[in-house]
């Protein structure tokens, strides 16, 4: 499965990205951004609308069978529920990790090299694989490591489509079985490996920073494609983000039509406010931590706060499920050992579980607060230390007002992935406390898909705000770079 | 009483890395003078400026502000608690803050402060910019702004680093002579960094090499 969605996801993501930064077609400008648009679909999401769309009985198959008078036994789309369906809902809803990388270092990639390339007797399809793809390579390879990592940690499309991995392996022999040692080494097993992809997707990191910052030529200026050149640009770009957002979204949509709007009762947004209550906790936590954390290295730099910092930032490599399978194991000795409190503190509580968000989503709230204090100069510091300012008054009256962008931006990344997060919640969540992702998977466990499009519909929706303000920087992006030449 | 503002002794200081940028430096500054402070690029010049406000730690000796060890053995006052004055050549203004906000900003405890902005506001000639904001005006009167937020906590020692090497030769001549005028009125004792001697020689008494001052 890992190789499949390896091969798919880079496959779509170079092309699309090298579509899209060097050829001016029909609906390039909408592409550019559309393209990220399936990070919004969590793969789960989008396993329950493949299955209602193409199960035998499925949307698609019955509305191919009554176009064409086809008769009730006829199958037209394959079945989904196996690895290659697998590999297909992962590839194409994780493909925006590559093609975001490859978009910006193709972008910064110059007219110039490629025209000397093309002297030197260079095609045009020559010049993508043996020029810009190898100079792209180490941020193709940070963006592959993260949708491998993703696809290596996901639970709840693989639990849907009943394939046998790490961790829906992970979760019955600890949650059925209650085979804790088992459990636990087929956990530190699944680290292991997240561990090594880790460490090269930090190694790719440097050298992408290095590649980057070498480019100093001037931008392309697109060649005009017509006719069939601009349908094929235009049918590869649409093709993913048909599959990865168009069919999951109208699949949803009609779900909600069939039930006719019926699941917006009580239970839902009892649910909803349940995670959107925890999302917003975790984001206003989340964003302080990371402000006083940079705030500290910034202002009084000390190794134990740097080392703290990078600690809770590889917190988000850990899949959901084995989080939530060790801190159980904590939650349980500390509440039992250390608070020797009858009730118990942090197991199966809402304490117990926005930790554990915390530590999860901690590196998506540092990265928007670093790349804000990035950007703001340590002269302001100094003039307002030297016109009398102590620490705290530097934090409330010039960084937090200069910041304000980053914090929220730093909450609403946290709170997009709380909401989608499924694994940990399903573990360490109170008795009987739903959010919108375990809804989700309970309903679509009991293929109840109509009562599932509620939750999973708010699901897409907070998941498409933090994609909004991406495509945004990626339309400014391109004005920027143009502008800097 | 005494009549030194700035003392510094033995002062040393090297980057991270062990690159030693100030060597065994000494340089005593009286009440009211306005020193220049001259050498190239990389000599350790705004380096020295940001030592005396405390905004980096000396590897070894003293330095003492009106009488008070503020950096040596086992003494760091911070730099919010120095009294001095600092201009950067990137002006720093607050972005966030109005032209009045940023002059008000180091006198925001005290009571007469709008008397003093706006007297302020007046001798420098950008009244009219009180509620604008630092991306709303111009290179010139950001460095105007940025001279008013440093003079109005009404500091016992200003220092100015490369105050004007951002500016045009036309408004670099304007600015030196109410500058000047602005300086003497108000008898502020200066520190002026610059790599430029003809801009040292018109704004301060006294030029000092920084090389001059290392003793080998």
């Amino acid at each position: 499965m890992v190789i499949g969605v390896s091969v798919l996801v880079f496959l779509i993501g170079t092309i699309t990205a090298w579509i899209v930064t060097n050829y001016n077609f029909l609906g390039r400008d909408v592409f550019e951004w559309a393209l990220i648009l399936p990070l919004a679909m969590p793969p789960y999401v989008m396993a329950y609308t493949f299955t209602g769309l193409f199960d035998p009985y499925g949307d698609a198959n019955n509305l191919v069978r009554n176009f064409f008078q086809l008769s009730n036994d006829t199958v037209v789309f394959p079945n989904f529920r196996n690895v290659y369906g697998a590999i297909i809902v992962f590839s194409f809803t994780l493909y925006p990790y590559v093609y975001l990388v490859c978009r910006s270092a193709f972008l910064n990639q110059s007219k110039s090299m490629k025209e000397a390339a093309r002297i030197l007797g260079l095609s045009q399809i020559q010049v993508f694989y043996s020029l810009a793809l190898p100079i792209a390579r180490p941020a193709v390879v940070g963006g592959l490591v993260l949708a491998i990592m993703e696809t290596l940690s996901d639970f709840g499309a693989v639990d849907h489509f009943a394939i046998q991995t790490f961790t829906t392996g992970i979760f019955r022999t600890w949650y059925g079985m209650y085979d804790l040692g088992t459990a636990m080494q087929l956990a530190s097993f699944l680290l292991l490996t997240i561990g090594i992809l880790f460490l090269i997707e930090r190694s790719a990191r440097t050298r992408r920073n290095y590649t980057s910052n070498n480019s100093s030529f001037s931008p392309q200026s697109e060649p005009k494609l017509r006719g069939l050149n601009s349908l094929i640009a235009f049918s590869v770009c649409f093709l993913p983000l048909l599959i990865g957002f168009v069919l999951p979204i109208l699949e949803l949509v009609q779900w909600a039509y069939q039930s006719n709007l019926a699941f917006f009762n009580q239970q839902f947004f009892i649910t909803a406010f349940n995670t959107l209550s925890l999302a917003i906790c975790s984001g206003i936590i989340c964003a302080y931590i990371a402000l006083l954390i940079n705030f500290s290295i910034r202002f009084a730099p000390n190794q134990a706060i740097n080392k703290l910092s990078f600690l809770l930032s590889i917190g988000y490599v850990i899949p959901g499920l084995i989080l939530a399978v060790g801190l159980v194991q904590l939650y349980l000795y500390l509440d039992n050992s250390l608070l020797q409190n009858s009730k118990l503190f942090l197991t199966g509580s809402l304490i117990g579980l926005v930790l554990a968000y915390i530590i999860k989503t901690y590196a998506s709230a540092n990265s928007s607060i670093e790349s804000g204090y990035e950007r703001l100069s340590k002269s302001l510091d100094s003039s307002a230390r030297v016109l009398g300012a102590g620490s705290w008054t530097l934090l409330r009256k010039i960084h937090m007002p200069l910041l304000k962008t980053s914090l929220f931006t730093s909450i609403l990344l946290v709170m997009s992935d709380v909401v989608k997060e499924l694994p940990a919640t399903l573990i360490l969540r109170p008795f009987n406390f739903d959010t919108l992702a375990v809804s989700t998977y309970l309903y679509a466990a009991e293929e109840r898909m109509q009562q599932a499009a509620a939750p999973a519909i708010a699901i897409v929706v907070v998941g498409l705000i933090p994609i909004i303000l991406l495509t945004k920087m990626i339309r400014e992006s391109r004005v920027s770079v143009k502008n800097d030449h | 009483m005494t009549t030194n503002v700035l003392k510094i002794e033995r002062l040393s200081y090297s980057y991270t890395g062990g690159n030693r940028v100030l060597d065994n430096l000494d340089l005593e500054i009286r009440r009211g003078e306005r020193v220049g402070l001259l050498g190239p690029s990389g000599c350790g010049k705004s380096t020295l400026l940001r030592l005396i406000a405390g905004l980096e730690k000396p590897d070894v000796g003293s330095i003492t502000i009106l009488g008070n060890l503020v950096s040596g053995h086992r003494a760091m006052v911070p730099p919010e608690n120095r009294k001095i004055g600092l201009v950067v050549q990137e002006k720093a203004l607050f972005p966030h803050m109005s032209v009045k906000d940023n002059i008000i900003f180091g006198i925001r405890k005290e009571k007469n402060k709008n008397k003093v902005v706006s007297d302020l506001l007046e001798i420098l000639k950008i009244t009219s910019l009180s509620e604008k904001f630092p991306h709303e005006i111009s290179g010139g009167e950001q460095q105007r702004v940025a001279l008013a937020r440093s003079i109005a906590p009404a500091p016992k020692l200003l220092m100015l680093d490369e105050p004007f090497s951002a500016l045009d030769q036309s408004l670099k001549s304007e600015l030196y002579s109410e500058i000047s005028k602005v300086l003497s009125e108000k008898q502020i004792t200066i520190l002026l960094v610059t790599h430029d001697v003809d801009e040292a020689k018109i704004l301060t008494d006294r030029q000092l090499e920084i090389a001059d001052l290392q003793k080998k």
